[in-house]
């Protein structure tokens, strides 16, 4: 039970519910008590009254036992010298209290002993019934305080669940942020008791922005710093390639070459990872899904081109969604580099969009080896590569790929291209639409977005 | 042609300069924003290469500077941040075109040509892609030494998929680019008018791309 509301309900209700308990059993226990009290202090006070101001009637009482007593709740029974009649008391039994058995039903009786001209007296009442008036006494003192427990526990339970609403609702604002959403809670209208708490996350957010924006800064020198060098590299080597080069010196220079193309395409992948890795502000923009499907297309032309691969486009139509430009071109070059350069020359690779059950479906199929089903969890990893495989690749394609789509809140799915036999890699990304905040956002944006786009390409 | 080179990183610089050197261009170098203002303001140069990030005075503080004295010299931007919000500001501050760090010279060298040629004001210029020629004068088209005549419709295809090489044209783009609004477009006239271009000039001319469209091939490299 982790809920401090249902425990502290809990732990309160459940002394409340003791304390009227032990409040109820005493009261019934004082009332109980008082009440025989009381009721043998009436018995001491008819026998006083009667053995002190014997009426006739008394006297009459003595002729025949019968008469005595009428069946109500006290029978009076004077005492002669030849013992009580009622009771079968004896003639010298002492003043006080005792407990008669007639005709096996229990009395409780008071005896007046006689003495300086008094009539010695008994006076009895029905055990039953003295007991049920102590009882009815004792119940009516502590019922209501027993009835008060369950009113208790309910009170207890709203006023703690009024009393935990600002906790409440500081946990569903904090539940309910995007990871990026690094804002200040308000301490404003919170209990002082949780002031310190937001204090605290307040402090361990503004440390979390400056350490992105640490990041953040440091992927953008990086990425300056670094490809400036590289820039510079690929264009000494193209300089020298220019120049008539000797055959063993061109030999020579052709590793170098593709090795300084090798540290280019991966500090470019390392970046994007750093990049895409950094939380994003949240975004409305409106990313046209044809636009961004084309210019990853566009962007791989030539490459599929040198190995003569295909690329095959089906289900395109123009489609929105609430996401950067940037983030799905990444993803569809990412997967699309990674196909072509599994894909054997002269195979086709595949690209599909769809939009089912209010998600965008984007589907890359190649025809190469594939990712083996107990592979397929790892090859998110950075750097990790199919043991066998050509190894032309960065390993941070899929890593990547991971990243953007984790941001988008999409799912990404691997499998075999066709099943018998098992070949070639099937990727999956399904995006969800967010179809309110498209139509939010569409309107304004679409035919803003679109004419940057003629305009970048006019 | 005779460029300033503005770029405060010495490696990159020269590499660059001996690059643009044996392309047979005259190149200035400047590493820094005050020195390139002053260069561009004494000199008239057919082209400038602005990198971004310069100590002090910064690329976009010198593009907006040398707008603002009407400076309409041709100007490339050189960035290594690929962030969108970068390109479209050094756009939108009057650079002609922007190319991304680590770059190819030849991708540079083709830049360079298209904005110069842009800004020359030189009517219809010759549009190539390397391998396939458009001559807007005279609607003549050749691979090769090959020349062919295009018809009009022809021709604007060819010129649209020629304005910029790599780029995929959709049909719908290519028949807003063909015809006249109030002109019937029959259902399969696209594919038959690249039929024709390509019988023309060979099939590599035009690429197809199954389900999204047409390019012509950017310069290969």
């Amino acid at each position: 039970m982790k809920s401090l509301q249902v425990r502290l309900s809990l732990a309160v209700s459940a002394v409340a519910a003791v304390l009227a308990l032990l409040v109820g059993l005493w009261s019934f226990e004082e009332s109980f008590g008082q009440a025989r009290e009381r009721q043998d202090q009436r018995l001491k006070g008819i026998a006083y009254l009667f053995s002190r101001y014997p009426p006739a009637s008394v006297r009459q009482l003595r002729s025949g036992p019968e008469a005595r007593y009428d069946g109500g709740s006290v029978a009076v029974d004077p005492i002669e010298p030849s013992g009580s009649h009622f009771f079968k008391l004896a003639a010298d039994v002492p003043s006080g209290y005792r407990t008669v058995d007639l005709n096996g039903e229990p009395w409780r009786v008071y005896v007046r002993a006689g003495g300086e001209g008094r009539q010695p007296m008994a006076v009895g009442q029905r055990a039953v019934i003295r007991d049920r008036v102590a009882l009815n006494a004792g119940l009516w003192t502590a019922v209501p305080v027993l009835l008060l427990a369950p009113l208790l526990c309910g009170i207890n339970f709203i006023l703690v669940r009024h009393l935990m609403k600002p906790l409440a609702r500081l946990s569903r604002d904090l539940d309910h942020r995007t990871d990026s959403d690094l804002t200040p809670l308000s301490a404003g209208n919170q209990p002082s008791e949780v002031v310190p708490m937001v204090t605290a996350i307040n402090d361990l957010m503004r440390r979390l922005r400056r350490a992105l924006d640490a990041q953040r800064r440091f992927v953008a020198n990086a990425a300056h710093e670094l490809r400036s060098p590289l820039s510079a590299l690929t264009i000494q080597i193209e300089n020298v390639y220019r120049l008539p080069l000797d055959r063993e010196v061109a030999a020579r220079l052709e590793p170098l070459r593709l090795g300084i193309l090798r540290a280019r395409a991966l500090t470019e992948q390392l970046l994007a990872l750093a990049q895409v890795q950094v939380p994003a502000p949240p975004t409305a923009a409106v990313c046209d899904v044809e636009n961004a499907v084309r210019a990853a297309i566009e962007d791989l032309l030539p490459v599929a081109d040198v190995r003569d691969i295909q690329i095959v486009v089906a289900g395109l139509q123009p489609t929105s969604i609430v996401a950067n430009q940037v983030d799905l071109v990444t993803v569809v070059r990412n997967l699309l580099s990674n196909a072509i350069q599994y894909s054997d020359v002269g195979a086709v690779v595949e690209v599909a969009v769809w939009v089912s059950e209010a998600a965008l479906c984007i589907q890359v199929k190649d025809y190469g080896r594939g990712i083996p089903v107990e592979e397929r969890d790892r090859v998110f990893d950075p750097f990790y590569r199919i043991a066998g495989s050509r190894g032309q690749g960065t390993g941070l394609g899929l890593s990547i790929v991971k990243t953007v789509v984790e941001r988008l809140g999409a799912s990404i799915d691997l499998d075999w291209s066709t099943r018998t036999p098992e070949k070639g890699l099937k990727v999956e990304i399904r995006i969800p639409l967010r179809l309110g905040l498209l139509e939010q956002c569409a309107r304004p944006l679409v035919p803003q977005l679109a004419s940057k786009a003629a305009l970048s390409r006019a | 042609m005779r460029l300033l080179l503005i770029e405060d990183d010495k490696m990159l610089a020269d590499a660059l300069r001996q690059a643009l050197h044996d392309a047979r261009h005259a190149v200035d170098w400047v590493e820094d924003g005050l020195s390139a203002l002053d260069a561009a303001r004494s000199h008239a140069y057919d082209a400038v290469l602005l990198d971004l990030s310069l100590p002090e005075m910064s690329g976009i503080d010198v593009l907006r500077e040398l707008r603002r004295s009407q400076c309409a010299v041709a100007l490339i931007i050189i960035t290594a941040r690929d962030s969108v919000e970068d390109r479209v500001g050094g756009l939108d501050l009057g650079a002609d075109d922007y190319i991304v760090k680590p770059f190819d010279v030849d991708e540079l060298l083709a830049r360079l040509r298209a904005v110069v040629r842009r800004k020359s004001g030189a009517a219809q210029p010759v549009l190539s892609n390397g391998v396939v020629s458009l001559d807007p004068s005279t609607f003549e088209a050749s691979v090769e030494g090959r020349v062919a005549v295009l018809s009009p419709r022809e021709f604007s295809l060819l010129h649209a998929l020629l304005q910029k090489p790599g780029m995929i044209l959709s049909r719908h783009i290519l028949e807003e680019k063909i015809y006249g609004w109030n002109e019937e477009v029959e259902s399969n006239a696209v594919e038959f008018l690249i039929y024709g271009v390509r019988r023309k000039l060979g099939s590599e001319a035009i690429k197809n791309v199954r389900g999204l469209g047409w390019t012509v091939p950017r310069a290969k490299t």
